[in-house]
């Protein structure tokens, strides 16, 4: 189990992702015990639920079972967001960068903005606006997902 | 109520019967209530306008407050400009309107008006009407009532000429509060008008109004013949339908109803209505921390002394003593910083070019309605024009040069004009009408009630206490952003780095006593409890969509951080933080949570093995913090006592008061969680959940 101050994610492994999500219900009634002995419980209608799978088992059936939490049921999701991180069951690197490099596409239509041709900023502050706000926004995940060929070239090629 | 022979004359028979009176106003104000001399008269001035939808108008109008000697207090417009769902700023000013895409009333009050009073505005989910409850806790106009309400409607009857969009019953409440009403209410009636012939249909049309009006004991505010609205164009007569009412519990307190502002564009005329002062207790303007004269202040500093902390007090002695040495120190810093005044100088593009160009149009625009002759018109037409494009250009020229001369410094000031702001929502709670309603609703949904902590009877010093030094006064002072929003007493972070620098001696003798008796003071847990709405959400009428911020006095930061530093290495150093907790940890961040995550997916996929996660989210984790359960997680695991005794201290018998629009000010007393804000607010979050981690596999 990781946490990030109030975010958990509990991660279990076993033959079968059946077997999985009848090991993570247990663990989340244990969970839930003991936070309720702290006086703190857990949004249900947040919880997502994620089934790993490597790049060999692409072609195989996914799996579609899904978690029982409360009397509510949770099917495992395509796409989860975690921490600002967009995870995908194969961990794709183009599902975060994708979502990132929107939301740089929209700070870099500000920078537009404020100089359009022939008047606005000069261009260091140009520069200065571009480096502390768009690439941070593109960058982040950058430590964790190596983009691919093609991923880069769309980073690069909008600005 | 006096009522003119003449005027009697003039209302028709059927009118009379129904009750209707109308009411001479510029009458003498009424004798002021209470002792002593009376303070010079500061009222109330509200303005009511229609501005056409134009941004010229606009700007016209409020650039024609400058030329008065004081600014209104709220200006209420009808059909005012709008752009994308946003509504023009002016320096000053706070906007209120409906949050409808394109509202057609709002409300723009003065900022020292606001910083006296609790402006509470309401919307009925409508995009023509407007209702602001100002109130205070002081009574108001010298009279029982803590609470006034302004209506402003803008009623139309473009989609059916039979039907207005704003309803009677709508406008003139049964209230016993006092209540102004005013718009265009685009009705024709001899009772507004009577110089005027009327159609059987706008008589039809609008004397159900007249009739609820006097039913509800409305009067009409207008001294009568005087039009209010002059067409632009065609050979259409001029009119009287920027109506304004008041009843009975307001009526004594109108002072006078004056066109007296210069025409702004629009047909209609801006109007200036005037009512006694509501409240003679005005708050103290707000020091500018900025520009405190520290030369003078340096001397004065360094032979600053702290009275002596008393040895084993009882509670509200420290807190006695604290406060007094507080008091003094701020006092003294107050002494030598000027204070904050309302600024002349809202629009920066404007030029005295512009004022000439506005005093030719205003000439123009009087000579035209006086001599109405075509040519007088077509003069009028072209200032107008002149006038109107000479703002534009003046505008886009500033805004150019602004950005072409920007630096480093201004470059965000140009960044946040061109994102613009959000759109301010107010929460509207079903249940709750008066701000004190609001007010606990929202307090009881932040701080659910726990039970209640209950501190020592004499505080003796630890011996387990390391003493504080001024290099931890100084490395926690170094971590402080100037721009950290202050708490209650408005002093920044920027005040306490100058006066350690001049005197380390001060915060030192103010905090070590704390420290070595493991207590928080009561005048640093007062704190403003800023409550901000969560963006994105479907509705905002549950407090589940707001939530809260916890603004806490900077000296007590100062102390939080020291701690927090502490608390942190004996919480290592005892392993009570879980290996896989991330966030508000040095060197520990959302990569380093991820990066675990990912690991440990790989790692178990290597065995050929099937992995599968759970994300969980815990609901309202800070408010939930038990101050009991807390201090028993710290003492089981063997943190020095003087640390559990300052956190169970620091956490009890808190006091927040809520900010939000029309947030009555008043503290109240709350007794769970950890402060949103304060900087051992997560730390202290991490140990509380700590136990849910151990026990549980790895993976």
């Amino acid at each position: 189990m990781i946490s990030y101050v109030d975010d958990f994610a509990l991660t279990v492994a076993s033959l079968s992702y059946r077997g999985n999500i009848r090991r993570l219900q247990d663990l989340f009634v244990r969970l839930e015990r003991k936070a309720s002995r702290l006086g703190v419980s857990f949004s249900v209608a947040k919880t997502e639920l994620i089934h790993w799978r490597t790049p060999s088992q692409r072609h195989s059936p996914k799996c579609t079972s899904p978690i029982q939490i409360k009397g509510e049921l949770f099917h495992p999701s395509n796409t989860v967001r975690w921490l600002g991180y967009w995870f995908t069951p194969a961990l794709d690197p183009a599902a975060h960068f994708s979502r990132r490099l929107a939301l740089a596409q929209g700070a870099f239509a500000l920078i537009r903005r404020l100089s359009p041709p022939g008047a606005g900023l000069p261009p260091y502050l140009c520069h200065r606006l571009a480096t502390s706000l768009v690439a941070p926004i593109l960058l982040y995940g950058a430590d964790l997902f190596t983009p691919s060929m093609g991923t880069t070239t769309r980073l690069d090629t909008f600005w | 109520m006096v009522l003119s022979p003449w005027r009697r004359q003039a209302l028709p028979l059927h009118l009379e019967k129904v009750g209707f009176v109308p009411v001479m106003i510029n009458r003498p104000m009424p004798p002021p209530v209470g002792q002593g001399p009376a303070p010079a008269p500061v009222f109330l001035s509200i303005i009511q306008h229609n501005c056409l939808g134009s941004w010229n108008v606009f700007l016209s109008l409020f650039e024609s407050f400058r030329e008065a000697t004081t600014y209104p207090s709220i200006v209420l417009l009808q059909d005012p400009p709008v752009n994308k769902a946003h509504l023009p700023s002016f320096n000053g000013f706070k906007s209120f309107f409906p949050p409808v895409r394109k509202p057609r009333v709002a409300a723009y009050v003065h900022m020292s008006f606001l910083s006296n009073y609790t402006v509470l505005p309401r919307f009925k989910g409508v995009d023509d009407v407007l209702a602001l409850d100002i109130s205070a806790d002081d009574p108001l106009f010298g009279t029982t009532f803590h609470s006034f309400r302004v209506i402003n409607a803008y009623s139309t009857n473009t989609v059916d000429h039979r039907v207005h969009s704003v309803s009677p019953e709508d406008l003139f409440p049964d209230l016993g509060f006092p209540i102004l009403v005013l718009g265009d209410l685009n009705i024709h009636n001899p009772l507004s008008d009577p110089l005027r012939h009327f159609s059987q249909r706008e008589i039809a049309s609008s004397t159900p109004y007249f009739e609820k009006a006097a039913e509800s004991g409305f009067a009409l505010l207008k001294p009568p013949g005087e039009y209010t609205r002059f067409p632009l164009v065609g050979n259409a007569r001029p009119s009287v339908i920027d109506l304004s009412f008041a009843n009975p519990p307001l009526l004594p307190l109108i002072k006078s109803w004056e066109a007296s502002l210069p025409s702004t564009g629009s047909d209609h005329i801006p109007i200036t209505i005037t009512l006694a002062t509501p409240s003679l207790n005005q708050k103290p303007p707000r020091p500018r921390w900025a520009d405190t004269d520290w030369e003078t202040l340096d001397p004065v500093i360094k032979g600053f002394k702290v009275p002596a902390a008393p040895l084993c007090p009882t509670p509200p002695q420290l807190d006695e003593w604290m406060s007094e040495s507080l008091n003094r120190l701020v006092a003294l810093l107050k002494e030598h910083t000027p204070v904050s005044r309302p600024s002349h100088h809202s629009k920066p593009w404007w030029t005295p070019h512009l004022s000439i160009l506005r005093r030719e149009y205003h000439k123009a625009a009087r000579t035209a309605r006086k001599h109405d002759t075509p040519h007088m018109r077509e003069i009028a037409s072209t200032s107008k024009t002149g006038y109107f494009k000479a703002i534009k250009s003046a505008k886009n020229k500033h805004w150019s040069s602004f950005l072409l001369t920007a630096t480093p410094q201004t470059l965000w000031t140009a960044k946040r004009f061109a994102y613009g702001r959000a759109q301010p929502r107010f929460p509207s709670l079903p249940g709750a009408e008066t701000p004190q309603q609001m007010n606990d609703v929202l307090l009881d949904h932040f701080f659910p009630p726990k039970e209640p902590f209950s501190p020592p009877p004499r505080l003796r010093p630890h011996g387990s206490a390391p003493p504080l030094t001024t290099d931890e006064i100084a490395t926690a002072l170094s971590k402080c952003s100037p721009t950290s929003a202050p708490g209650p007493d408005g002093v920044p972070y920027s005040t306490w780095k100058q006066v350690n620098k001049i005197n380390p001696s001060i915060l030192l003798q103010i905090l070590a006593p704390l420290v070595l008796l493991g207590y928080h003071p009561a005048s640093l847990k007062g704190s403003n409890g800023v409550v901000l709405d969560k963006p994105g959400k479907p509705s905002y009428e549950s407090p589940s969509s707001f939530r809260i911020i916890v603004l806490i006095r900077t000296i007590s930061k100062i102390l939080e951080r020291i701690i927090a530093a502490r608390l942190l290495a004996a919480a290592r150093l005892r392993g009570l933080l879980h290996p896989n907790q991330c966030g508000s940890l040095p060197g520990l961040s959302t990569y380093d949570a991820c990066l675990t995550l990912t690991n440990d997916v790989k790692t178990l996929q290597r065995p050929r093995l099937k992995v599968s996660s759970l994300f969980l989210d815990i609901k309202a984790g800070f408010d939930n913090v038990d101050n009991n359960t807390l201090a028993r997680i710290l003492r089981e695991g063997g943190i020095p006592p003087y640390l559990v005794s300052w956190v169970s201290s620091f956490l009890g018998e808190r006091s927040c008061t809520l900010v939000f629009q029309g947030a009555p000010g008043t503290p109240s007393p709350v007794n769970v969680g950890a402060p949103q804000g304060s900087p051992i607010s997560p730390l202290l979050f991490l140990l509380y959940v700590a136990p849910l981690h151990f026990g549980i596999p790895r993976v």
